[in-house]
């Protein structure tokens, strides 16, 4: 359903060109729980913010069903965002002055697909354990509460693809396999999963692995599974 | 602007220093008004005692051009003094040759004043049937004017005879007498007949009553721009200069804020907002911050004004009068107008900029 074809990413640091990600080429089929690693500045999350149409590639083309989206216009771009993907980040990224749930529904704003956002949101947060804290503002919620209302909100419209980077990067082990679980149980519902990660502790959770190495993508083969 | 409706004023000049008028008063120790006050009876009413002798009002009427000449007797009330209720202007008319407060007791009292009655300005404390006392003596209230922002907000109006009488029982009644004998009057108020020149007119009153001290009625409206055009000017000035220093400001903070926002706003971008979407948050935000501000500054300098409202006439010497409701709507929309464009325009360039970043860099930096 997502097809990069060596797509590139430059960045102009002063004088020098820098290359984030080169020539990367990949194919994520429906169902897929992919996982992309490497060291912090390989150009993962660079590689991550193409596939989502949020970053444009410097060269190369990411095809969404077939349909070139470096190529579409900001408005069907945006779209496509709110439609097809979900974003989680390594922070949560919630807006401090609206509710749990406020913050939930808040990308019902820009999808048109016609659902009941408000009962949508509550059943989301109750199927992650908050439906105690549907009127709570972040400032009250604990680290793993944010973070599974930022997986909620990923939800909210429905979308084909998660893409999620580093999204157990500043928990600890308990919460982090809280939530693996929870995005497992997202890609068994037939998401597709593309997350990025430092470390290789989340092959259990894949059924590809990629590796980053200087802006390189390789797919890894083999026993990974430990 | 003239006074009470009347379109040239007839004052004793110093009549310290003026024999004629001394024939005329034929008691030159009430001259003690100086002209400068006379503008300060007509413009805030501070209370005075001007006099000078009455039969000049039909030498007036004699002067080709007059239509009417109404003689009037002002006296200032004493202040902290068991004999009068408070420190007034109290002006005596001729109900016969009044047109300056007759129209309105025609129309509203609809009757003629009687004697012991007064007449109040808008500003003077009391109701209609309730009692004043000057100089010993009782008046009943018997009406109240409308708003003028002149000094006859704060004066009361009696009959001329009842000043005379209230004037010669002073001598028993009052702390201090009042030295005023009937006939006596402090001014002249003159309306000329349709198509005369008010200067020939008041030409003519100078040469034929010498002594006097002419006011037209284009001299208050004169007199008062004069001295509002000082305080318009530096008032204008800091306008400019305020408007001036906002607008860097503003943007300023307009950019800070949008800066502020720059991970919450990518965010938004990654939910599938559009550029346009975070163009029209960041500026219609701004856009409302400059409206309420604008707004809430208008109402705190209505709020200032009130309050000071004493404190400005007394130290600008100059009458008040607060706008119609139509002028207060103008006067609170245009200021809020301009800082809505003010506040627009400093968001311009920070509302582009918050549409045109890239989201993911912008979420990135933002983890650091």
């Amino acid at each position: 359903m997502i097809e990069a074809r060596k797509i590139t990413k430059r960045y102009i640091d002063g004088t020098n060109d820098i290359i984030a990600v080169n020539s990367a080429n990949i194919t994520v089929n429906k169902g897929d729980f992919i996982l992309i690693i490497g060291r912090s500045g390989s150009g993962k999350s660079t590689l991550l913010s193409m596939l989502g149409g949020l970053t444009r590639p410097s060269e190369g083309s990411v095809l969404l069903e077939g349909a070139d989206m470096g190529t579409l216009p900001d408005t069907r771009l945006s779209q496509i965002r709110a439609e097809t993907f979900g974003f989680i980040f390594q922070f949560p990224g919630l807006i401090p002055t609206l509710t749990a749930l406020d913050n939930v529904i808040l990308p019902t704003l820009f999808c048109g697909n016609g659902i009941d956002s408000r009962k949508r949101a509550v059943n989301l947060l109750d199927s992650f354990g908050l439906a105690d804290k549907l009127a709570s503002y972040p400032s009250n919620l604990s680290g793993g509460e944010q973070k599974r209302v930022a997986i909620a909100r990923s939800l909210i419209n429905d979308p084909q693809v998660i893409l999620a980077d580093e999204p157990t990067g500043d928990l600890d082990v308990r919460t982090e396999k809280i939530i693996m679980d929870y995005i497992k149980d997202i890609n068994k519902m037939g998401k597709t999963i593309i997350m990025v990660t430092h470390g290789p502790e989340m092959f259990i959770y894949a059924n590809r692995v990629f590796n980053m190495e200087n802006g390189m993508l390789s797919e890894v083969t083999g026993s990974y599974k430990t | 602007m003239g006074f009470l409706g009347a379109d040239v004023l007839v004052l004793p000049k110093d009549a310290s220093a003026n024999a004629e008028m001394a024939m005329l008063k034929g008691n030159p120790s009430t001259f003690v008004f100086k002209n400068p006050a006379a503008d300060a009876v007509i413009l805030t009413a501070k209370p005075t005692t001007l006099l000078f002798n009455g039969s000049i009002t039909n030498r007036i009427m004699q002067i080709e051009g007059v239509d009417k000449a109404a003689p009037q007797l002002f006296i200032g009330t004493l202040a902290h003094q068991s004999c009068c209720t408070g420190e007034l202007q109290v002006i005596g008319i001729d109900p016969e040759k009044d047109f300056t407060i007759q129209p309105w007791l025609e129309t509203t009292l609809g009757r003629p004043m009687k004697r012991g009655e007064v007449v109040i300005g808008a500003g003077v404390t009391g109701e209609v049937g309730s009692s004043l006392k000057f100089y010993g003596k009782t008046f009943t209230i018997a009406g109240k004017l409308d708003p003028s922002g002149m000094g006859m907000d704060i004066s009361a109006f009696i009959l001329l005879d009842d000043a005379y009488l209230m004037a010669a029982e002073s001598a028993k009644n009052a702390v201090i007498p009042l030295d005023i004998r009937n006939g006596e009057i402090s001014a002249v108020l003159i309306h000329v007949k349709p198509g005369t020149d008010k200067d020939v007119v008041a030409s003519a009153v100078n040469r034929t009553i010498p002594g006097t001290y002419i006011v037209k009625d284009n001299y208050l409206s004169k007199k008062i721009s004069s001295q509002l055009f000082a305080t318009t000017k530096i008032l204008y000035g800091i306008m400019a200069a305020v408007t001036l220093v906002s607008f860097p400001f503003m943007a300023l903070i307009s950019s800070m804020v949008a800066n502020e926002r720059r991970r919450e706003l990518a965010l938004l971008r990654a939910m599938g907002a559009t550029k346009g979407f975070i163009f029209r948050l960041v500026f219609i935000e701004a856009l409302t911050i400059a409206a309420i501000g604008g707004l809430a500054g208008v109402l705190m300098s209505g709020l200032l004004l009130y309050l000071f409202e004493p404190l400005i006439i007394s130290t600008l010497g100059l009458p008040f009068l607060w706008p119609s409701i139509g002028s207060m709507v103008v006067n609170v929309t245009i200021p809020v107008l301009i800082a809505i464009a003010i506040g627009g325009a400093a968001a311009l360039i920070p509302a582009i900029k918050s549409s045109n970043l890239e989201p993911y860099e912008a979420i990135r930096r933002s983890e650091l």
